[in-house]
């Protein structure tokens, strides 16, 4: 019959016991391994200071106006005044006239027809939407070189990245 | 990028007096601007993928190192502008269109435009928002930035642009990526108001009212400013390439200052000459020994040949040797490279090679190429040019033409300007939005940060002898 020597058991026990107790302890004073870093903005006091500039994260609600641009080319980005000539937000009326009033994304016809509006100072307002930007595109040339030309607005913008992938393999033939 | 003739040490003569230019009072120096972040956590300018340091910025990750570099082009227009009212730039780095050899770099422009605001410079005006808010002395617009400005978060990436990133250094030693401070001094400055609010493709007005650049721009053909000309005569000085000019008093009289004296052209004259006689640009490569007062001689076509072989290809047939021998040979481009056909010529006999472009548009291109045996001077003109000039040459005997063509450099002339010295604007042929009128002629030398093209050896700087961005600024009310 096989003696259990009592003694050393009960030492196995307490140690085991204390092991798991500092376990426990460990873990507790962890973070959990396998959960990833919510991704973050960044810190702009780490920035070095420029003596004309100042840098500031958007508001929620300003990139929301500035993201919801282009479905509404006009609403977003323009100034409302009330009747004593104060800025005052957009309501469902204004958003419902221009919604009628907005001409399809990318129409030239939206540059020439702007909405206008007064300003506090009695100055007029006219919003332009970005078909008014003027884009900055890049091709390498046959020379491997890189070219940088102007062009304004997405339509003219992918028309001039066309024509300059045809330009770039006319000029790989005969570049004369 | 353009070759460098002379560099201009003397003051131009100016053949008619600049429209006085609209700069406000100077005010204690200065604009501060606010860059308004608009991307998410984690991408754009929040993108915290870890990059070294590069070229005096000290960034650390590629959203910081981004940030640095708008604030640091912001800077330089800060320190230059002069304004009591903070300019807002709404800024995101986003995925734009692009593929491994071309893509968009970015865009910026001004978000609002203002006309009857009280201080205005000109009644019934268009102003860009920025220049408004100075006159006023107060937002006119609170919440709404003045300037949109969004980038290419791909650039340098495989499909885009692949392998030429942005340079995010601010010491300009970009070797074969792209500098992303000078593309946003040149986008900024488009935002600031170097940009007309005039559809130049049809002439329209925005809304019917006239743009600050209409009160500046003046057709020489025309002879008269954008303002005083109707819509159809804008639209045609839009494309009247070598003839569109700014008369606006700070530009005009920087222009000594910053341009060189020195202009490529084919003039010509000549008894058999008739309505042909004339100046006429030209395009130039490195092979275009060019002088003062250059070479002088009749101008000789050579038998045309067919599409396949091309114009003085090979070597010249004995009938085309004695047409050109001591003239300037008039050869049609294509099939085979400029010096080739250069080289042809010269070894014919001629002291001249005029080579006329086998497509139509304006101005005219430069060539490429080097072949230091060329010693003659090359210059390369329009189709339509060289169809005119060809009218002249159909009487001809053998080896004369009564048509002499003088290739030369006019030193007389600042490069970038018309002969009245006012500083040409880019009008070519055809249209080309958003690079048309809103522009510096390409023709300017030196290279200016507001062609429509950058060039490589821009500097960081925008104010005279470097450049002429802020003198153009200063005449639409800066």
């Amino acid at each position: 019959m096989k003696r259990i020597n009592i003694t050393r058991a009960a030492a196995v026990a307490s140690f085991t016991g204390l092991l798991a107790f500092a376990s426990l302890a460990i873990a507790a004073d962890q973070k959990p391994a396998a959960k990833p870093a919510a991704p973050a903005y960044t810190d702009l006091a780490k920035l070095p200071k420029f003596e004309h500039v100042r840098v500031v994260h958007a508001t929620s609600e300003q990139r929301a106006a500035a993201n919801a641009k282009p479905a509404l080319p006009m609403v977003a980005q323009k100034a409302y005044l009330d009747s004593n000539g104060n800025l005052r937000s957009i309501t469902a009326e204004d958003l419902a006239m221009e919604v009628k009033a907005a001409v399809p994304a990318g129409a030239s016809a939206a540059v020439s027809s702007p909405t206008l509006s007064t300003s506090a100072s009695g100055g007029r307002i006219g919003l332009l939407d970005e078909s008014s930007n003027v884009y900055s595109v890049a091709r390498i040339g046959a020379d491997g070189k890189v070219e940088q030309i102007c062009v304004d607005g997405q339509p003219t913008e992918k028309a001039a990245l066309k024509a300059a992938a045809a330009k770039g393999a006319q000029e790989h033939s005969h570049e004369k | 990028m353009k070759n460098k003739f002379l560099r201009n040490g003397l003051a131009a003569v100016l053949g008619a007096a600049a429209l006085t230019g609209l700069a406000a009072p100077a005010a204690n120096a200065a604009a501060n601007f606010v860059i308004v972040v608009n991307d998410a956590a984690g991408e754009g300018f929040n993108d915290p993928t870890p990059v070294a340091p590069v070229g005096g910025n000290p960034g650390t990750t590629l959203g910081e190192q981004r940030l640095i570099a708008f604030q640091a082009a912001a800077n330089i227009w800060g320190a230059t502008l002069t304004s009591s009212v903070t300019i807002e730039i709404r800024s995101a780095f986003d995925p734009l269109t692009c593929d491994a050899a071309s893509a968009v770099l970015g865009s910026a422009g001004a978000i609002w435009v203002d006309y009857d605001f009280p201080g205005a410079p000109l009644p019934g005006t268009w102003f860009a928002g920025a220049v408004a808010n100075k006159y006023v002395g107060v937002d006119e617009t609170p919440g709404l930035p003045e300037i949109n400005a969004r980038f290419n978060s791909n650039l340098g990436a495989a499909n885009c642009l692949a392998g030429r990133p942005f340079y995010l250094g601010l010491d300009g030693n970009k070797g074969t990526a792209i500098d992303l401070v000078t593309v946003l001094l040149h986008e900024f400055g488009h935002g600031l108001g170097f940009q007309t609010y005039t559809d130049s493709s049809t002439g329209t007005f925005f809304s019917g009212i006239p743009a600050v650049w209409d009160h500046y721009l003046r057709d020489q053909t025309l002879g008269k400013r954008w303002i005083d000309s109707t819509a159809a005569e804008r639209a045609f000085s839009a494309t009247n390439n070598g003839k569109l000019v700014w008369i606006g008093s700070h530009v005009t009289t920087a222009a000594p200052g910053v341009l060189s004296l020195g202009v490529p052209q084919l003039a010509v004259s000549g008894p058999a000459s008739s309505g042909t006689a004339g100046v006429y640009a030209v395009g130039t490569g490195a092979f275009s020994n060019l002088s003062s007062p250059g070479v002088s001689a009749d101008i000789m076509p050579i038998a045309p040949t067919t599409a396949t072989v091309g114009d003085a290809c090979g070597v010249f047939s004995a009938a085309d040797t004695l047409a050109v021998r001591g003239n300037i040979a008039l050869v049609n481009r294509g099939v085979c490279a400029f010096t080739i056909k250069a080289k042809n010529a010269q070894n014919a006999g001629a002291v001249g090679v005029i080579i006329a472009n086998n497509a139509a548009g304006a101005p005219p291109p430069g060539m490429a190429g080097t072949d230091p045996t060329i010693t003659v001077p090359v210059v390369l003109i329009t189709q339509g040019d060289a169809n005119f000039i060809r009218q002249a040459l159909v009487r001809r005997s053998r080896n004369k033409s009564g048509v002499t063509g003088t290739i030369s450099l006019n030193t007389t002339r600042l490069a970038g300007t018309d002969p009245s010295g006012f500083v040409l604007m880019y009008a070519p042929q055809p249209f080309s939005g958003g690079s048309s009128v809103s522009h510096y002629d390409v023709s300017a030398i030196r290279n200016l940060l507001m062609e429509p093209a950058i060039n490589v050896d821009l500097t960081h700087s925008v104010t005279v002898p470097e450049d002429l961005s802020f003198e153009l600024m200063k005449d639409v009310g800066w």
